[in-house]
């Protein structure tokens, strides 16, 4: 027994170092100490012994298996490590191949532009509010200070809502026809109408004008600003639109308001704000005309003090209260910001996936 | 609207020296908006006016001739085929680097050395059509070069300098408010103001009526006196019809206006220079001698110049003499009493038209002139007088002839201009600066107002030409602070209590969702509000809300549904795109009692292939992960609709809400849409939804003690519906906790007709651990029941 035991310890420190992977470990360790293992069915016959023999015998196997035990943890350490060390070559993988992306969606520019604009006027106390995209005459034109007749309506370009004869509809000739909103100045008198003031609202919506062309969609989206309280001053105008324009566009732009002419507001002006392309010099470094801008300015929107009728027509005392009024094209006040030059605005609204996915 | 205004020709009446672009700028500031500048010379450069010294014959062409040209500082030969050509001559040659149309068309390139039938050419000998001036010199036949004989300058002068056309122009905006501005004086007179500089008006000289030699007979009746305010005309005799001057040309070019011969050319230099139109008839072609201002009788006709022929109707104002209408009323001349080089006597006109006539006829008849485009913004009826004499004048002076009637004046009434106070504190006010009410005043002077100071009012009167722009102390107001100058006003964040008003939570729930959509994949989609007939029909609905005046027959009603509109996006994409995911989240529109109703919509579709209904599974897993983020309780229920498919579609109820519909739309109508993929397809009411979103989150509390999973196989009907089985197996016992179906297969090894379904089970109690053998039972509990309810035949 006890040779044998010393055989087998012998052997088995033999066999250990032909154990070139985990896996031959394993059978290794099977092979010894398995069910029918080696040492396994050696130590069966240690009860034949006598009691004295057996208790030696039986240290003696505790401890060659511990030997070999220890043995086998030091040579699995040896051949993890060898593996370990390996894993450059064996676990080799062809880093250009592309990734597994997510699949992740996008928002579309017109959504993202007007995330961005409403947060910048919440700041300012400005609630964002809906009013109807199909709208009574009288909040799109004639509440606005625009008679039927006026020829500033023209510039509008309205769709009309086919209303069918002898289907009447209640209100109708009290408010006119339905347009489709021209603009979101709609939403001015109805405001006034809710009867809450101060106002400080905001409307931002779809609208639409009879155009389509490389740079008009007959739908585009608009935004509004609505302020009204006591004493408000072109100078706070200036103070708001000043404040968006360098939280939108950067600190570096600079804005103006040229006079300019709208019915609901009086006096009217035009915001423009200075051109990212030229630096606001309307020429570029080769000394050539910058294409983008208008002499340095590129037009950002409408802008006003609010007209003393349309205050009226929404139940305002001009005499009480006044305010200033502004709004702009969300889709091109983004463009100008990005720098971004889309060739045909229409596809914004073609929904193309290639087009959709780069935003 | 916009108006080119030479820079030389308004120097004529004000005094500046800024340069061309110092002036834009600070006139732009304060309401005259100068939107480019183009400097006109530049059009020219590198051609110079040469003296033709000597003719040869070219060696290899019988038509071109070899020409000696002097330059002044230089003499260059070169290769020319005008037909006019002849010692002596001067002419403009373009030099390399010039920009020339060949042969008079196309677009303007850059000339470059050239070697013409082997013989180089050192430049280029030009025809008025090569160089852009064919509206200024007559050319008498395609190889006429331009004579430029008359002009008295030396060899080697630049042409834009020898024909004074080193000018800049101004291209200007100007609102619909102000017709003033709409000419030169108007201009003048703005910038004046603005730059604090002296405008001067052009000497006007009255008409002398006395001791005319024989008064012409001509009878003027003014039949609408309410479209026609005014009606001043007199009699020309003796003009000499004939082509423009040079100076007269050349400032009509600058407003963009062709020359056509002195006379017409001179109404139209008045109407840019005072922006009053004017026109002129030919005395001898007016029937019975008379002019009748009158509406069109029905179907008449006139032929306007250029030989279009318009049918007028009865709203449409005419001039007209004894029997046919000579003009549309403000807006075009007829061809007939046009004048022409046999043109002996004319009539004069200057009158002032209703703007909203003008305007509706020349949308009618879809003709428009600069005339039409003052007078539809409102003329004042005190402008006529001025713009009549100055044009009489100029005729007399350029194409002879004597006034040979007394001025006619037909006036209606005289255009009241009202007086406006202006409280100058509240003024201060608005403004938000501190000007003073003499600099007030002053502004307001300097614009042509009549002023009174009273304390802290001041009183003022409009000028004519403002008459109908200026109403309110608004309008004064606007006045003096775009003059003052919107730049010189200080920057200020409003005071003032912000709105007491909670916003509206629909934004933020919008937000929400989209941003839900997007992460779970979905590209946003805008479409348009519109909607075909074709495609209504396609999808079995009906237009309701109709366009009266639609862009086109695609446009024509408004949407009542979205999913349409994302069917068509499926079509343009999946040639690209063989799977895809998109939603909508916007308004349809809905016929309602009063105005239509906007309902918002939440809609979606998936393409694909779907063999298995995996679109299908794909819509509903969507729906049911956004009902469950965002709190909604629900239930799924069997759906049926025209559109969608028989076998996939479910609706989702709240209560007893119908709130959504999902699964795949109908293969027949994906089949209209174009489409090839199949398509899955989610639909949500927002308002139905929005009032079930629940904000706030519940926590339930993480099991304390271990569960145990168990996996179970079985094979069932086909057609056995999964809910029921889920059902059954939650119902052995209450610690099942969990069920969840990780395989359903058909086919090899299943036989015709059934299924396989594998389910993990997990079992939970939230009092202790649970042990093997109490999940062993409820298994075979479950076994049991699988078998008696479903004939399931266990696979484990």
């Amino acid at each position: 027994m006890k040779d044998k035991l010393k055989q087998l310890k012998k052997s088995a420190l033999v066999d250990l170092e032909k154990a070139k992977n985990i896996e031959s470990l394993q059978d290794f360790e099977v092979r010894y100490f398995g069910r029918k293992g080696i040492y396994t069915l050696l130590v069966k016959d240690l009860p034949k012994l006598s009691v004295e023999d057996r208790k030696e015998m039986g240290r003696a196997a505790n401890e060659i298996k511990t030997e070999i035990q220890e043995a086998i943890k030091t040579r699995q350490t040896e051949l993890q490590a060898e593996r370990l060390g390996n894993i450059a070559k064996e676990e080799w993988i062809d880093k250009t191949l592309p990734g597994l992306c997510p699949e992740v969606g996008h928002l579309h520019i017109t959504s993202q532009a007007i995330e961005e604009i409403a947060s910048i006027f919440t700041r300012l106390g400005f609630v964002r509010r809906k009013y109807p995209e199909i709208e009574w005459d009288w909040y799109a034109f004639e509440s606005l200070n625009m008679p039927a007749s006026h020829p500033a309506r023209d510039e509008w370009e309205t769709f009309f809502i086919d209303l069918p004869e002898g289907k009447p509809r209640q209100g109708r000739g009290e408010k006119g026809k339905i347009v489709l909103t021209p603009h979101t100045s709609s939403g001015q008198v109805r405001e006034m109408e809710r009867g809450k003031l101060p106002i400080r609202m905001m409307n931002i919506s779809k609208t639409y004008r009879r155009q389509s062309d490389v740079s008009h969609t007959p739908m585009f989206h608009q935004f509004e600003g609505l302020f009204i309280d006591e004493d408000v001053s072109i100078a706070s105008l200036k103070g708001v639109l000043d404040y968006f324009a360098r939280s939108f566009f950067g600190e570096g732009r600079r804005t103006r308001l040229r006079p300019f002419h709208f019915r609901f507001t009086e006096p009217s002006f035009e915001i423009d704000i200075s051109c990212d392309v030229c630096g606001g010099t309307g020429k570029l470094e080769d000394g050539s005309k910058c294409r983008l801008c208008k002499e340095g300015w590129l037009e950002l929107g409408g802008a006003g003090m609010i007209h003393p009728n349309v205050l009226k027509a929404g139940g305002i005392d001009p005499k009480k209260y006044n305010g200033f009024a502004f709004g702009w094209g969300v889709e091109r006040t983004f463009m100008m910001k990005e720098g971004m030059k889309i060739d045909d605005i229409r596809l914004l609204y073609k929904n193309d996936l290639r087009f959709l996915e780069q935003f | 609207m916009n108006i080119f205004v030479s820079y030389n020709w308004l120097k004529e009446y004000l005094k500046t020296d800024l340069a061309p672009e110092d002036f834009a700028s600070r006139i732009s500031l304060c309401g005259v908006g100068v939107e480019r500048i183009y400097p006109q010379g530049e059009q020219w450069e590198n051609i110079v006016i040469g003296k033709i010294l000597e003719i040869k014959k070219h060696p290899n062409a019988d038509k071109l001739k070899l020409v000696l040209i002097d330059l002044g500082n230089k003499k260059v030969e070169v290769v020319c085929g005008g037909s006019n050509l002849r010692e002596g001559m001067n002419v403009a040659v373009a030099l390399e680097g010039a920009k020339v149309r060949w042969h008079g068309e196309g677009e303007f390139v850059e000339l470059k050395p050239a070697e013409i039938r082997g013989v180089k050419s050192e430049g280029m000998i030009c025809a008025a059509s090569e160089i852009g001036l064919e509206w200024q010199f007559e050319q008498k036949d395609s190889h006429g070069i331009l004579d430029l004989s008359d002009i008295n300058v030396k060899p080697g002068t630049f042409l834009a300098l020898a024909l004074n056309l080193n000018d800049n122009i101004f291209d200007i905006e100007v609102t619909t408010n102000r017709p003033d501005e709409l000419s030169i004086l108007g201009v003048a007179r703005e910038a004046g103001t603005i730059l604090k500089k002296p405008f001067v008006l052009p000497q006007i000289k009255k008409i002398k009526t006395i001791g005319l030699p024989k008064p012409y007979s001509i009878k003027i009746e003014n039949k609408e006196p309410e479209l026609c305010q005014r009606y001043q005309a007199v009699v020309i005799e003796g003009v000499k019809v004939e082509d423009s001057p040079w100076w007269l040309k050349r400032k009509l070019m600058t407003a963009g206006t062709r020359s056509i011969n002195n006379i017409v050319d001179i109404t139209n230099l008045v109407l840019w220079e005072m922006g009053q139109p004017l026109h002129a008839f030919d005395y001898d072609k007016l029937s019975d001698k008379k002019i009748i201002i009158r509406k069109a009788k029905k179907g008449e006709k006139i032929k306007v110049f250029d030989g279009v022929e318009y049918k007028l109707g009865e709203k449409n104002l005419v001039i007209a003499d004894g029997k046919n209408p000579s003009a549309i009323a403000g807006i075009m001349g007829g061809e007939t009493s046009g004048i022409n080089e046999r043109t002996k006597t004319i009539v004069l006109e200057a009158a002032t038209f209703d703007p909203v006539s003008v305007r509706k006829t020349s949308r009618e008849l879809g003709l428009r002139s600069e005339s039409s485009n003052l007078f539809e913004k409102g003329l004042s009826s005190e402008a006529t007088t001025d713009a009549l004499y100055r044009a009489a004048e100029l005729i007399q002076e350029i194409a002879g002839g004597k006034i040979v009637s007394k001025v006619f004046d037909l006036r209606n009434k005289k255009s009241a201009v009202k007086e406006i106070v202006l409280d100058t504190d509240r003024a201060r006010k608005i403004i938000g600066a501190d000007i003073k009410t003499v600099e007030m005043a002053d502004i307001l002077r300097r614009l042509g107002f009549l002023i009174k100071i009273e304390g802290k009012n001041i009183k003022a009167k409009a000028p004519y030409w403002r008459e109908h722009d200026i109403e309110i102390a608004e309008d004064l107001i606007e006045e003096i602070a775009r003059i003052y100058g919107y730049h010189n006003l200080p920057s200020i964040i409003p005071k003032g209590a912000v709105p007491d008003e909670v916003p509206d939570a629909t934004f933020d729930w919008e937000k929400k969702i989209k941003q839900f959509a997007v992460s779970a994949g979905f590209c946003e989609a805008v479409t348009y509000s519109f909607i075909s007939k074709k495609m209504l029909e396609d999808y079995n609905k009906k237009g309701e809300i109709k366009l009266a005046n639609p862009l086109s027959e695609d446009l024509e009603y408004m949407r009542p549904t979205l999913l349409p509109g994302l069917l068509q996006i499926a079509r343009e994409n999946e040639n690209n795109f063989s799977e895809g995911k998109i939603f909508e989240l916007g308004r349809v529109y809905l016929p309602d009692k009063d105005l239509p109703k906007e309902e918002l919509r939440f809609s979606g579709i998936i393409w694909g292939k779907s063999p298995n209904g995996e679109l299908f599974y794909k819509a509903k897993g969507f729906v049911k992960e956004f009902l469950d983020r965002f709190g909604v309780d629900y239930v799924f229920e069997d759906h049926k609709n025209v559109n969608y498919h028989p076998a996939r579609a479910i609706k989702v109820m709240i209560g007893k809400e119908h709130v959504a519909c999902l699964g795949e739309i109908h293969p027949v109508v994906v089949r209209k849409f174009g489409v090839e993929s199949q398509v899955g397809f989610f639909n949500f009411v927002f308002e139905k939804l929005s009032p079930h979103f629940k904000s706030h989150k519940t926590f339930i509390s993480l099991p304390a003690y271990p569960g145990i999973k168990r996996d179970i196989a079985f094979i069932v009907d086909q057609k056995q519906e999964y809910e029921e089985i889920e059902k059954e197996v939650y119902s052995q016992d209450a610690l099942v906790r969990d069920v969840e179906v990780f395989d359903v297969y058909e086919g090899k090894g299943v036989p015709a007709g059934k299924k396989s379904l594998a389910l993990h089970i997990s079992f939970y109690s939230s009092h202790k651990t649970l042990e093997a053998k109490e999940a062993e039972d409820i298994i075979k509990k479950i076994v049991k029941a699988l078998k008696e309810k479903f004939k399931a035949e266990i696979r484990m």
